[in-house]
């Protein structure tokens, strides 16, 4: 037993080191190294038809910000179709909707009232509802550029891109301290973390909006699982394992609306967790088959499978180590020094976390919102119990067989 | 013994409060609380500057109010100009910035920083562009013209030998040595034109993997999408009826024609009379070969290189030109 816990203990180490290198490493690459382009520049006279799907679920507080922008979206009308799902909606988002239609020939809900709510069924009805091969998706709460459907739809001239993914900004930054972590977080993990994986050739992910899709490929494997709650993740790694890749457009710039409130924030998490770590445990082995990943993509596709599972394997190694303690096997200094490494890593981040969002305010030129940086490690500690409840419910999901329920992301008013 | 252990955790606590206290002054004074800025209205264009200053000039007095006709000499730089006529700049001259509604002739060597014109620009040998130059109609760079960050017309852009530039707009940017030449372009091969013995259909699917360099034999007929993972080299008179994606080096033979893009994670180098319907993006050097054709008069695209873009005598390409490292048209 002893033996077993202390093996254990020493896998736990090895995996925060793993983890601690593949950030430093990011972020060198991102600060030192050639960033492979985007296709942005690409201007064409003869561009491809796009659909942007909208998924709404009593988005009435939002719905008109978007719409407005999709009407005034640089983009050929007659090669643009906008399909904003109703999804179950019980406010008025429905009447804002048929507004929208009867102004907007180009402007197509879609009104589902049947079956499973959530983000993969809504997008499993679009697919139905068009023709075009390019589809790009928005949450409701989002304020895309004038120019972006251009920017991510360019990515498809690449044969071998099956999905594209654009840079989330957070634009509620200024409304309190967690909303100014999450400007923060996102943009160490868009800037730097994206960047670095779409120059090094490993693994950028598809996000789920500010991005897009095509829709053959997606239709290909029946189109989404609506029990699966990271349907973004899912999509990127069924894309590797055919042999497609995935975009990044770190110009292709669009606003979202972060959570205001600490319980808001913790229902994402472990929502993001939930469904993360179901998607852990149907493609891990795949990715480890797959013949179309080379090694350096394998490794960087499991580390991306596994970063949810971080927190709650790095508290099975706390316990472990209490319960070395106890069994008289470790000194009480050794357990000390080991839970406050542990706690510390946790908290910080895996440590190299910081230099990201560093590195990354450092590139995007911001000023004195850096100064804010420790505050992340007090965020971080949250993070983990939000991401650990996320872990076990997938867990509990799997042993029991139920479905997970779509927890949506609260709005706020704008 | 108990003072010290108080003492021991205060300091514990005081240093691990010192690093939060510069993140309280900016949250509580609310310091640097913008999102970070997104270009949320501009659109990508190939005359962006052309269009932003022309934008900028929206309140221009009238036509009757502006300067006819002005003759600049070398010791009489100009800071900002608006003319309603042309404008003629002696050699050696500098200027800043022009808003001309008639022509624009920049003699031998003459240095000017930004210039929209409505009618044609001629920049003779030698002259340099500091920042942009845009024209609502035609312009001519003449040998050793360096056209700045941005040249851009709506009409054709001709560029001669020697004339080096980053980003050029025409319809078309055709580098030519005699402006007096009409653009000789090939007409695309047609099916007929292939004959039965020629024609080989590609399975691309196991292309995908193969890493070696690949040789396509003269007048190979591709059906659809070709992915290769190494270099490519195709012979005279091949036809690509959908996009290239090379992970080597691409080098595209005499005559042959891609009805898709090209994209190659390294350099691209065209022979002569290659004619690529679609764009060229490229994260090496592009050689665009004489008498190439990139895009269509109906349908303009992109020449986009990490590194450098040459332009043999001949090349003309429809839309928009970006050389990261710069370009230059070259003697052949």
């Amino acid at each position: 037993m002893v033996v077993t816990l202390q093996v254990w203990l020493a896998l736990v180490l090895v995996v925060m080191a793993i983890y601690a290198v593949r950030q430093y490493v990011l972020t060198a690459r991102r600060f030192r190294g050639h960033q492979r382009p985007y296709y942005q520049d690409l201007i064409d006279g003869d561009l491809p038809g796009v659909t942007i799907v909208i998924p709404m679920h009593n988005e009435e507080l939002v719905a008109t910000g978007i719409l407005n922008l999709m009407v005034n979206i640089d983009y050929p009308k007659d090669r643009l179709e906008v399909i904003p799902v109703d999804d179950h909606s019980d406010d008025s988002t429905a009447e804002i909707l048929q507004e929208y239609a009867r102004n907007h020939d180009f402007i197509k809900p879609i009104w589902r009232r049947q079956g499973l709510r959530g983000k993969p069924a809504a997008l499993n009805d679009a697919l139905l509802a068009t023709s075009n091969e390019v589809i790009l998706v928005f949450d409701a709460d989002y304020r895309p550029s004038r120019d972006i459907v251009r920017q991510l739809a360019m990515a498809f001239k690449d044969p071998e891109v099956g999905g594209v993914m654009g840079r989330v900004v957070p634009r509620n930054v200024g409304t309190n301290l967690l909303t100014r972590l999450l400007d923060l977080e996102r943009s160490g993990g868009y800037q730097v973390d994206q960047q670095a994986r779409y120059s090094l050739n490993l693994f950028p992910q598809y996000g789920g909006t500010v991005g897009g899709f095509r829709r053959s490929v997606a239709l290909s494997w029946g189109g989404f699982d609506p029990k699966v709650l990271a349907e973004d993740t899912d999509l990127t790694f069924r894309l590797y394992a055919r042999g497609w890749k995935v975009a990044y457009a770190n110009g292709a710039e669009c606003y979202e609306q972060v959570p205001e409130t600490w319980d808001g924030r913790f229902r994402q998490l472990r929502r993001w967790a939930r469904g993360h770590t179901q998607v852990l445990i149907r493609h891990w082995f795949q990715v480890i088959r797959s013949p179309h990943l080379g090694p350096a993509q394998k490794l960087d596709a499991l580390l991306l499978l596994g970063i949810y599972s971080v927190p709650p394997i790095l508290l099975s190694g706390i316990i472990a180590n209490f319960l070395l303690f106890l069994a008289g096997s470790h000194p009480l200094g050794t357990t000390l020094a080991i839970s406050f490494f542990g706690i510390a890593f946790s908290g910080f981040g895996n440590f190299a976390s910081f230099y990201q969002v560093g590195a990354a305010a450092v590139l995007d030129g911001t000023r004195e919102r850096i100064l804010l940086l420790p505050f992340l490690s007090l965020m971080f500690l949250y993070n983990n119990i939000a991401v650990t409840t996320g872990v076990l419910d997938a867990l509990i999901d799997l042993v029991k067989g139920r479905t997970p329920a779509w927890d949506k992301t609260q709005r706020v008013a704008t | 013994m108990r003072a010290d252990a108080f003492l021991l955790v205060g300091l514990f606590l005081g240093l691990v409060t010192v690093p939060f206290l510069p993140g309280v002054l900016v949250h509580k004074k609310r310091l640097d609380t913008t999102p970070l800025l997104i270009e949320n209205e501009n659109s990508k264009t190939g005359r962006y500057f052309g269009v932003q200053f022309r934008a900028h000039l929206r309140s221009l007095p009238n036509e009757e109010d502006l300067t006819r006709e002005i003759r600049i000499s070398a010791n009489d730089p100009a800071r900002a100009l608006i003319l309603a006529g042309e404008i003629h700049a002696a050699p050696g001259t500098r200027l800043n910035d022009a808003y001309v509604r008639g022509s624009v002739l920049l003699d031998r060597a003459v240095v000017a920083k930004r210039i929209a014109a409505d009618g044609n620009v001629v920049l003779e040998e030698g002259c340099k562009i500091i920042e942009w130059v845009d024209t609502e109609n035609e312009l001519l760079a003449k040998n050793g013209s360096h056209l700045g960050r941005a040249a851009s017309a709506a009409k054709r852009l001709t560029l001669n030998e020697g004339c080096t530039f980053i980003k050029l707009w025409g319809m078309p940017v055709w580098a030519q040595r005699d402006v007096q030449l009409k653009p000789t372009l090939r007409e695309p091969i047609t099916r007929s034109e292939l004959s039965d013995s020629v024609f080989w259909a590609i399975d691309t699917t196991s292309m995908r993997r193969g890493r070696a360099k690949l040789a396509l034999p003269s007048g190979i007929r591709v059906q659809r999408d070709l992915v290769v993972q190494g270099d490519l080299e195709t012979s005279p008179d091949c036809l690509i009826n959908g996009t290239i994606k090379c992970h080597g080096v691409l080098t595209l033979g005499e005559g042959t024609v891609v009805k898709g893009d090209v994209i190659a994670r390294k350099g691209v180098s065209l022979a002569a009379g290659v004619r690529i319907r679609g764009h060229i993006f490229a994260e090496g050097d592009i050689s665009v070969g004489p008498n190439c054709q990139v895009g269509t008069r109906a349908k303009y695209k992109t020449v986009y290189s990490v590194g450098r873009i040459t332009l043999a005598p001949g090349a003309t390409v429809y839309g928009l030109l970006i050389a990261e490292k710069g370009g230059a048209a070259v003697a052949k």
